[in-house]
């Protein structure tokens, strides 16, 4: 029980808000890869993502306290903030403009109800693989168009030449089944 | 929350998915970020959700593994950072973990440093051949330019040697038709001379000319002249030495007398050496002029005299 309390990374997150480094090393060894992963994904340069994963974690020891659990996962956290700074850095070296992203945390957050996060990660993964392998292609595009590529619903449809209804229809649909795979 | 909202909040979740997308643009985005600043507990949930679910995405990616380098470098970021902005109390319970975080983020630092120590000199050396050349180029341009520079001074010495030589010559061109125009001038002053003096040597060769000497009288004792005169022709040339110049206003006038009466006979001055020269000019004829004097009057000449009698002779 105590090294799962240990490996707790919001008990992780709590610590580095007191400067343990310890607890900070822990966390960047349970995270940097997925950081890693999705950031070379973004920028498909590995010395950006490896620019950006040291700058993602350094905000996580700079900012740690700005986690807040009743918003989500510290794994929604750190993907959203990865994802913002990408979104941030391909802007800044592509004259092509960008649909304006979600920002880290929308204006005036009070109260709401905790969202769980995802139960056991290993599981969740491989039932999460299991599960978008199963994703209609069509859902599948439009959502990484958007989530991995940075393109805005009226870009993601003149590329696929579709209606706009139906980039918004696939989705919605897609996120549906997503949000299927949260822990009830 | 109000009614409006109520009926149509469906259509809000809707737009909550494609927003915690970051997909959603223009008009609907502005509309959707207006609702959420207003104030939407149940929108911002969802997309709380939402958000968490998006992060099987990357989840479900082929994880790669990132360089032990990058940890080592945040490692040895925040253990600086912890040094200066950590309160001393902490450091005695963490003080064997700070020891192996530093000997780790050192290593990674210390093959992060040579690594860019070698690009260092790489660049250093690259930047020493560009400097080289750059000082070669610009070392072969200040000797042009030099070369450049001598041959404009010797151009410019050139243009002011003949310049100095065309004002020299200008000079002389011009000192040469001054002594031209004098000598010009001395040539028609002699050859006036000349023709009075031939006009007098005509009149002295003649067999019927007189000489009449003229003698010098109280205002100027020492002076005297002598009249070549010939009654034939009315005609006759006075020459006189002795008589002091008079001022510019007054001349000395020749009379010729007709036994009494006094006839203008000409205006002379003399020179510094006192000596003077009139060629009578035509008189009146069929009279016998048998005396002469000299007086001297006024600029110009009158028609009696009114002056001294400077000079007086006889037939």
């Amino acid at each position: 029980m105590a090294a799962n309390l240990l490996d707790n990374p919001i008990a992780l997150l709590q610590q580095i808000v007191s400067g343990d480094g310890e607890a900070f090393s822990r966390f960047y060894d349970r995270y940097a890869s997925l950081v890693f992963t999705f950031a070379l994904r973004l920028l498909g340069s590995r010395a950006d993502a490896e620019d950006l994963l040291q700058e993602v974690f350094l905000r996580v020891w700079r900012q740690a306290q700005s986690y807040n659990p009743e918003r989500g996962s510290p794994e929604a956290w750190l993907i959203t903030m990865t994802r913002s700074r990408a979104i941030d850095r391909v802007r800044s070296i592509r004259s092509r403009d960008l649909s304006p992203l979600s920002p880290d945390e929308p204006a005036r957050l009070e109260g709401g109800t905790q969202v769980a996060p995802p139960t056991q990660a290993l599981e969740a993964k491989l039932t999460v693989q299991g599960a978008l392998t199963k994703l209609p292609e069509a859902q599948r595009t439009v959502l990484e168009l958007a989530y991995f590529d940075g393109l805005t619903q009226s870009e993601i449809a003149a590329r696929l030449r579709e209606p706009l209804g139906t980039v918004k229809t696939r989705m919605r649909t897609g996120l549906e089944r997503l949000r299927g795979f949260l822990g009830a | 929350m109000n009614h409006q909202v109520n009926m149509n909040h469906q259509d809000w979740l809707a737009q909550a998915d494609i927003y915690a997308l970051g997909a959603l643009d223009g008009d609907e985005l502005i509309a959707f970020e207006a609702h959420l600043a207003a104030g939407c507990p149940e929108c911002e949930q969802h997309l709380y959700k939402t958000r968490e679910a998006l992060t099987f995405l990357p989840q479900a990616l082929e994880p790669v593994t990132p360089p032990p380098t990058v940890k080592a470098r945040l490692l040895a970021q925040i253990t600086a950072e912890a040094a200066i902005q950590q309160p001393v109390t902490r450091l005695p319970r963490r003080w064997w973990w700070w020891i192996g975080v530093s000997a780790l983020a050192a290593a990674g630092l210390l093959v992060a440093l040579s690594f860019k120590l070698y690009q260092t000199q790489q660049e250093v050396q690259r930047l020493q051949r560009l400097v080289a050349s750059q000082q070669t180029t610009i070392t072969e341009r200040e000797e042009a330019l030099q070369a450049e520079r001598h041959e404009l001074q010797r151009a410019t010495e050139m243009v002011a040697t003949l310049r100095a030589e065309l004002a020299k010559r200008e000079a002389t061109l011009e000192a040469e038709q001054r002594e031209r125009e004098r000598v010009e001038r001395v040539v028609a002053t002699l050859q006036g001379e000349l023709g009075e003096r031939d006009a007098a040597l005509r009149l002295l060769s003649a067999p019927q000319v007189n000489l009449v000497r003229l003698a010098g009288l109280s205002p100027s004792p020492r002076a005297n002249a002598h009249l070549l005169w010939n009654p034939a022709a009315q005609a006759g040339v006075l020459l006189t030495s002795g008589l002091p110049q008079v001022p510019r206003d007054r001349v000395y006038e020749l009379w010729a007398f007709v036994g009494k009466e006094p006839v203008p006979a000409g205006i002379f001055q003399v020179d510094e050496a006192g000596h003077g020269f009139l060629r009578l000019p035509p008189l009146p004829r069929a009279k016998r002029y048998d005396r002469f004097a000299v007086t001297s009057e006024p600029a110009g000449g009158v028609p009696k005299p009114t002056g001294p009698v400077h000079l007086l002779g006889s037939l």
